[in-house]
């Protein structure tokens, strides 16, 4: 599409997208998303754990090359379904940077539990599923490391902002 | 359902963790209006890419100090 940046980002998501994946995107990447000014160096996404959503994951995952990091004996180890199918956080290098893959956040909440808190962004010829902000300050508040306590004023003020009107997007 | 959550959140900081409460007003909200006149997609791609800089930096940066030494 015309105009649309590029990036590789924005082609892992467009790999995901293309490949029929059912994914939202959660961490730094949604909060970037929802207009956070904050850095953020990966994407983050809680998958569906279905047999099928799982099928298309491992297919897209295979094409961007992504294998398991840090990979300090470089044994290039690849994900398996029953990965994808636990409740951990799988860390990947792949062809276009790095993608965590999370089968739950805080706690027990995965794909069906996060969807109600989720909004669908349209930009470009993107269409994303997104965790919405006031979640996203819930599990950070919950996760309560430092790095986490330290983003959440930013957070809630950008969710204030966002709530001034005419502001929404 | 999210202003519930935002309750939620503001009380449990106020009794655990008020710092981080009073912080909030404390953040320059210019920064935010700026990102919020982005696309979503557009800053995404600065965010990313500013991370990468960072990362180039810190990486010339350690290079240069173990060539000094």
């Amino acid at each position: 599409m015309t105009g649309q940046p590029d990036d590789p980002i924005v082609r892992l998501l467009s790999m995901l997208i293309d490949g029929n994946v059912e994914f939202i995107v959660v961490g730094g990447a949604a909060a970037v998303l929802s207009g956070v000014p904050v850095v953020t160096k990966d994407l983050d996404i809680v998958h569906k754990r279905s047999p099928e959503n799982v099928e298309r994951l491992l297919s897209v995952l295979s094409k961007i090359d992504a294998h398991f990091r840090p990979d300090f004996a470089q044994r290039k180890l690849r994900p398996r379904a029953s990965d994808l199918t636990g409740h951990g956080h799988l860390n990947f290098d792949t062809t276009f940077g790095p993608l965590d893959v999370l089968c739950e956040v805080s706690g027990s909440r995965g794909f069906d539990e996060l969807v109600p808190h989720t909004v669908e962004l349209s930009d470009f010829d993107l269409k994303l599923r997104v965790l919405d902000l006031p979640m996203l300050i819930k599990v950070k508040a919950e996760a309560n490391r430092p790095k986490d306590r330290m983003a959440l004023p930013i957070l809630m003020a950008t969710l204030e902002e966002r709530q001034k009107p005419g502001r929404g997007e | 359902m999210g202003d519930e959550l935002i309750t939620q959140v503001r009380a449990y900081l106020a009794e655990h963790d008020p710092d981080v409460l009073a912080a909030i007003e404390d953040v320059d909200r210019s920064l935010i209006q700026l990102e919020l006149q982005r696309s979503p997609l557009e800053r995404l791609v600065a965010s990313v890419q500013q991370a990468r800089f960072y990362e180039r930096l810190a990486a010339s940066r350690k290079s240069a100090q173990g060539g000094s030494r």
